[in-house]
């Protein structure tokens, strides 16, 4: 057993240079495989060959973004309030969410979750839709005399208590979410 | 079907052909090793199973990578290059064939399922070998056969590199297993200068290397061991 042990401890460190070969730059790796009897070139092309493949099978994904949560749910044959309702939100938050005036961060997941479930989508779709820029608001655009300017971006908790049109019921349950937010 | 992480799929496109092809030979001269070093411990005949060579290994673990049947965690291996996780996936392809061919080889040890986490691969397969050699299985002669075989290695590295005593220096240093810093140390040189040593030791000693590589295994059954004394 010692001999056996023996020989494959020579035999790693007789070979630990191969071992060390994600080291060598491509020239050192095309000498050393010649060397060992490899035909190189062959070998290479049919790598590419097959990374070709590979790549056209497994191409990158194309994000994937909605148009608007209002958009959506217009075309599902739901209003704003209709959305509010089978969410449990209200207009004024939706609205808020809607032009990204909440910070995503803030948004509880089970908020997300819902919205997907009404406007038919994917949870990840509603994430990534809340994490762009918040949109100018349409009528703000062309009556200002100043330039537009964006609003600030609004803790969601904050929106939910500042909310005068949500019912008493659905801001206690959306608060109590507020406990189950991850430390921001 | 495995579903890919797009951030994976974004590296995996991003990397140039030359990139690609630095990661390929490399994996290829790894695997190789890999599947000396199992294989020549058994004393098996040397072909891979199932159609495999180090080659194709390496490619299966590229495709593994890309089609998500290998999950890139980047905690484990962090930073912009799959090497980590390739050369780990490399490991792993070769462990499992080893396995595969080990429980067929040493059916007498039944008791061992196939469908353990390729993660216990390298211990099973050790275990395996242990055994089999316990049971003598592997004949104790093979041991020795090996002992000879790495000795009369390193006698013709010594010869090929023996008309340079810087090398011959080197070599002795890098056989204790000693590390970069420590064989500057010892040989009283800079650190470029021992990377050149290696790279020059390394040169020289190719031939062997691959013929070492290309020998058929020592046998292990008692008849071409007869046939050979």
């Amino acid at each position: 057993m010692a001999e056996n042990n023996n020989a494959e401890k020579m035999f790693d460190t007789l070979t630990t240079w191969m071992d060390s070969a994600d080291a060598m730059n491509l020239t050192q790796l095309r000498q050393v495989r010649r060397a060992m009897g490899d035909d190189v070139e062959k070998s290479e092309r049919g790598f590419l060959a097959d990374l070709a493949k590979l790549k056209a099978e497994n191409p990158i994904p194309e994000v994937q973004r909605i148009e608007g949560l209002l958009v959506i749910a217009k075309r599902l044959g739901l209003d704003v309030a209709g959305l509010a309702n089978q969410t449990g939100l209200s207009v004024v938050l939706i609205t808020k969410l809607d032009r990204r005036l909440i910070r995503p961060l803030s948004v509880p997941q089970r908020v997300c979750r819902l919205l997907a479930e009404a406007l038919n989508t994917a949870v990840e779709l509603i994430v990534e839709y809340l994490q762009q820029s918040p949109m100018l608001a349409t009528e703000a655009s062309f009556r200002a005399k100043e330039n537009p300017r964006i609003q600030e971006q609004q803790d969601f908790f904050e929106a939910v208590r500042s909310d005068r049109s949500v019912s008493e019921e659905r801001r206690s349950a959306l608060l109590a979410l507020e406990e189950q937010q991850p430390p921001r | 079907m495995d579903k890919v992480d797009p951030e994976t799929l974004r590296l995996l496109h991003g990397y140039t052909d030359e990139e690609w092809l630095t990661y390929f030979n490399a994996l290829v001269t790894i695997a190789k090793r890999e599947c000396k070093k199992r294989y020549w411990r058994t004393g098996r005949g040397g072909l891979l199973p199932q159609g495999h060579s180090p080659e194709t290994i390496a490619k299966e673990a590229i495709t593994r990578l890309f089609s998500g049947k290998r999950t890139w965690n980047q905690e484990e291996y962090p930073g912009p290059s799959p090497i980590g996780i390739l050369r780990a996936t490399v490991e792993s392809i070769v462990g499992d064939l080893v396995r595969s061919e080990d429980h067929k080889r040493y059916a007498a040890l039944a008791g061992h399922s196939d469908d353990r986490e390729s993660s216990d691969a390298t211990k099973e397969a050790d275990k395996l070998v242990q055994k089999a050699i316990g049971k003598h299985l592997v004949q104790p002669a093979l041991l020795q056969d090996h002992l000879y075989e790495i000795k009369d290695v390193i006698r013709r590295i010594r010869v090929t590199i023996g008309d340079r005593a810087d090398l011959v220096a080197y070599f002795d240093l890098y056989m204790q297993d000693l590390k970069r810093s420590e064989i500057a140390q010892r040989l009283g040189v800079s650190l470029d200068r021992v990377d050149e040593l290696r790279k020059q030791f390394i040169e020289r000693a190719l031939d062997v290397y691959r013929e070492f590589f290309d020998a058929p295994q020592p046998a292990n059954d008692k008849e071409a061991r007869l046939a050979r004394n």
